[in-house]
C-alpha cells in the first residue's frame, strides 16, 4: 500500500505571549490510499494541530518548528503559502466540525462548491458547475439539481454537512482529513454521515485521518488507530488489535470511562484524575504519569518512547496494561 | 394495564403518590411574518400532549434528536416556560397553575442545570457569589451562614473551598459543571432538571460528572430528570427513560427493558445509531441506517408522526395516530406496528 501521507517527528509550536506551548511533540505517522487513520485522545492533546499542521492552517503564532509533511513523497513543510494554496482544497481537503460555520452563508451551495473546481482545475464556470452537481449527488443530496441554488441556512444541519463534504470532494482530493465531522450532529444523521464517508472513501481510494474523541466512532470507521496524549502518540494499532488489547493505561482509562449503551453498568465509572499538564512547560517524565494508576518510579525518572516488541502494536510506557503484577485491569469488561 | 389514556398508565404501578406527574403537556410557540404586525401563521408544536410521571428518588432520562421538545420539556418542568394545557403536578399540588409569590416560594424544590459550562457562569462573577446568588434572591440566612454554606457546597462536589474568590474561567469545563452542581443544590431542591449535563464536556471528564450526580443523588435523596440526545449516557444514569420524537412520546420503559425490547421503531433507530466502542460489534451491524431527518414541528406529518421515517409504516398510520399501549410492566410505546408483542 503506498503511502499517501507520511509525517515524521512533526513539531508544531504556538508562540504566546510569555510561552511557548508546544502543542504536537514529535508526532510521526503515514497513511496509506483507501486507509482510515484514526487520531483519538482529549480536547487540548494536539490531534486538531495534527491535522491543521498538514494543511498549514495554523492559529496565530502557530508554525511547524521541525519535522516532515510528505504528501506522495513531496515535503510539504519548506513549501509557500502561494504553493499551499494549490495544495489545499486540491490535493488536501479538510471536513470541519461545524458545518454552521464552516460555510459561507452568503454564496449559494452550488457557488462554494464550483469556486474551489474553478480555482483548482481551471474549468469554466458552466464545468465547475456540472462539477459541483455530480458531487452533490454523489454525497446523496435528495433534489440536487434544486439545492445547488439553496443557501447554507436554507438546509438542515445533516444537509449541510454534506454540502461540507461535496466541497471537500469537488477536486478529487488523495487525503482527506476530518476533524470531528459528525460531532455537532443528532446520532441519527451522524450514522448516515458516516455511512457516506466511508462508503465514498472506498470508492474514490482517497486516505482519511479521521480526527475524534468519540472511540465509538473509530472503532467502526478506522482501520488504524492512533491514541495522542499531550503532545504526543501513545500508542498505535489496527482498531481491531488497539479495542481487544490496549496497552497503555491512557487508552484503558479513555475506554473504561466510557458508559458502553450494550452493556448492564453496576459499577461507578471510572475516571481519570487529574488535568494533562501544561504543554508551555512539558515534563521530561512520563506526561501520563500524574493520572496513572500504574504509575512507579522510573515513570517519574525518564520519559517513555514509542516501541515495545510487535512492531505492528507500538505503545509509549514503562508499566503497560497486563504486565503489572498486582493490579487488575480497570473496567474489565463483564 | 391495557389503557389508551396516557397519563395513569406512565405512573408505575403500586406508587400511587407519582412525586412529578405531566398530564396532557402542550406547547406551541407561535410562528410570526411581517416586519410590524407580527402576524401569526403557524406555530411550532414542540410539545403535544406529552404525559408520564416519576417516582422520588428515580432518575427519568428522557432522549430524542434536536428539536424533538426535551428541552423545552425541561422549562416547563421547572416553570422556565408555561404550558398552553395541561397539568403539571409536583409534590401533590398543581405546580403549573402557581403564581407569582406562590411559583416563587414553591421553584426552589425544582432547579434547572443547563448544558454548558462556559456560557451558564457569569464571567463577571466569582465563584462565591454565583453560588451564593440563590440564597440572596431567596433572602436565606444572614451573610455568615450563606457563606458557611457556601463553603460546604463546593466541599460537597469536590472543590477547594479557597475557591469562593476566583472567576469562572480560572476552572476547567469539569469544574465548571461541579459549580453549576453547586449552585443548583444551593436552595437543597427535591428535583433537578439536567439538560445535557455532561455533553460539552471530555470524554475522561464525563465520568467523573455522572459519579458525582449519582453520589448526590443517593446522600440528598434527589429526583432527576436528565435530559440527553446520548442513549449510553442516559441508560447509564436513568432508572427509566422516555424517548421523544417531534414533540410527542413516542415510548416509555425501565432502562434496560428499553435498550433489550425497544417495541418503537425509533427507539429501536436510535439504540441502532449510536457506535459502540467495539469494533467486533461496531462492524456486525447490519446496514439499517434511519433515513432521513426530522420534519418540520410546524406541519407535522398526519397520524404517526413518525411514520415518515419509519420503515415499517403503512397506510393507517397517516391517518390515525396511535394509542400508548403496554408492552410489560411501565413499559408503554405509542405504534401501529411496534416490534415486540403488545401486553
Amino acid at each position: 500500500m503506498a503511502a499517501v501521507l507520511e509525517i515524521e517527528s512533526l513539531k508544531t509550536h504556538i508562540r504566546q505571549r510569555h510561552a511557548v506551548v508546544q502543542a504536537v511533540d514529535g508526532v510521526s505517522l503515514s497513511i496509506g490510499e483507501g486507509e482510515t487513520l484514526g487520531l483519538v485522545g482529549e480536547s487540548g492533546c494536539g490531534k486538531t494541530m495534527t491535522g491543521m499542521s498538514i494543511m498549514k492552517l495554523l492559529p496565530p503564532g502557530g508554525y511547524i518548528a521541525s519535522g516532515q509533511v510528505r504528501l506522495n513523497g513531496r515535503d510539504l513543510v519548506p513549501l509557500g503559502e502561494g504553493e499551499m494554496r494549490h495544495v489545499r482544497g486540491n490535493e488536501v481537503a479538510v471536513i470541519f466540525q461545524d458545518p454552521m460555520t464552516s460555510l459561507n452563508p452568503t454564496m449559494t451551495v452550488g457557488n462554494q462548491i464550483s469556486e474551489g473546481v474553478r480555482i483548482h482545475k481551471g474549468v469554466s464556470r458552466a464545468a465547475a458547475r456540472e462539477r459541483a452537481l455530480d458531487v452533490l449527488k454523489l454525497v446523496g443530496m435528495p433534489r440536487p439539481a434544486e439545492r445547488i441554488n439553496y443557501y447554507p441556512h436554507q438546509l438542515s444541519g445533516g444537509l449541510r454537512q454534506r454540502v461540507v463534504i461535496a466541497m471537500a470532494l469537488a477536486c478529487e482530493p488523495k487525503l482527506v482529513i476530518a476533524d470531528e465531522p459528525t460531532t455537532a450532529l443528532d446520532v441519527t444523521i451522524q450514522a448516515q454521515i458516516l455511512d457516506l464517508l466511508t462508503e465514498l472513501k472506498a470508492r474514490l481510494r482517497m486516505a482519511v485521518l479521521l480526527i475524534t474523541h468519540d472511540l465509538g466512532v473509530i472503532a467502526g470507521r478506522a482501520d488504524r488507530v492512533m491514541v495522542m496524549y499531550a503532545g504526543k502518540i501513545v500508542e498505535v494499532a489496527s482498531t481491531t488489535e488497539l479495542f481487544a488489547h490496549r496497552h497503555h493505561p491512557y487508552t484503558e482509562a479513555l475506554l473504561a470511562s466510557i458508559p458502553r449503551l450494550d452493556q448492564i453498568q453496576t459499577d461507578a465509572l471510572y475516571s481519570i484524575p487529574g488535568l494533562p499538564p501544561d504543554l508551555a512547560h512539558p515534563p521530561t517524565w512520563c506526561r501520563f504519569q500524574p493520572r496513572c494508576r500504574y504509575a512507579t518510579q522510573v515513570c517519574r525518572d525518564a520519559e517513555p518512547e514509542l516501541g515495545g516488541t510487535e512492531p505492528s502494536h507500538p505503545y509509549a510506557c514503562f508499566n503497560p496494561v497486563g504486565q503489572v503484577g498486582a493490579s487488575a485491569p480497570v473496567g474489565a469488561a463483564s | 394495564m391495557t389503557t389508551t389514556d396516557a397519563s395513569p398508565a406512565a405512573a408505575p404501578p403500586g406508587t400511587d403518590t407519582a412525586f412529578l406527574d405531566l398530564r396532557h403537556v402542550v406547547k406551541e410557540f407561535p410562528v410570526t411574518a411581517g416586519s410590524v404586525l407580527q402576524r401569526k401563521v403557524g406555530s411550532v408544536k414542540a410539545v403535544s400532549d406529552v404525559s408520564f410521571s416519576v417516582r422520588k428518588g428515580e432518575t427519568f432520562g428522557l432522549v430524542g434528536e434536536s428539536g424533538c421538545g426535551k428541552t423545552t420539556l425541561g422549562r416547563l418542568i421547572v416553570a422556565l416556560d408555561r404550558l398552553d394545557s395541561g397539568q403539571i403536578w409536583f409534590d401533590g399540588s398543581e405546580f403549573s397553575r402557581l403564581h407569582g409569590r406562590d411559583l416563587r416560594r414553591r421553584r426552589r424544590d425544582l432547579q434547572l442545570m443547563f448544558q454548558d459550562p462556559y456560557a451558564s457562569l457569569d464571567p463577571r462573577m466569582r465563584v462565591g457569589t454565583i453560588i451564593r446568588e440563590p440564597l440572596a434572591v431567596q433572602r436565606i440566612g444572614s451573610r455568615k451562614e450563606q457563606d458557611a454554606r457556601v463553603r460546604e457546597l463546593l466541599q460537597e462536589v469536590g472543590l477547594s473551598p479557597k475557591s469562593v474568590d476566583l472567576y469562572p474561567h480560572e476552572f476547567s469545563g469539569g469544574q465548571r459543571q461541579r459549580i453549576g452542581f453547586a449552585r443548583v443544590l444551593t436552595l437543597n431542591p427535591k428535583l433537578i432538571v439536567a439538560d445535557e449535563p455532561v455533553s460539552a464536556l471530555d470524554v475522561s471528564i464525563r465520568s467523573q460528572i455522572l459519579n458525582l450526580m449519582n453520589n448526590l443523588q443517593k446522600r440528598h435523596d434527589l429526583t432527576y430528570i436528565v435530559i440527553s440526545h446520548d442513549l449510553s449516557v442516559v441508560k447509564y444514569i436513568a432508572d427509566r427513560i422516555g424517548v421523544m420524537y417531534l414533540g410527542k412520546l413516542v415510548e416509555v420503559g425501565p432502562s434496560q427493558m428499553l435498550y433489550d425490547h425497544a417495541a418503537h421503531p425509533y427507539t429501536a433507530g436510535l439504540i441502532e445509531a449510536i457506535p459502540i466502542p467495539d469494533p467486533a460489534v461496531e462492524r456486525n451491524k447490519g446496514d439499517n441506517t434511519m433515513q432521513g431527518e426530522l420534519p418540520s414541528a410546524v406541519n407535522p406529518p398526519s397520524g404517526c408522526r413518525f411514520r415518515t421515517r419509519c420503515p415499517r409504516a403503512q397506510a393507517i398510520c397517516a391517518e390515525s395516530e396511535p394509542p400508548m399501549r403496554s408492552f410489560g410492566p411501565q413499559h408503554l410505546a405509542a405504534c401501529h406496528f411496534p416490534l415486540q408483542p403488545a401486553a
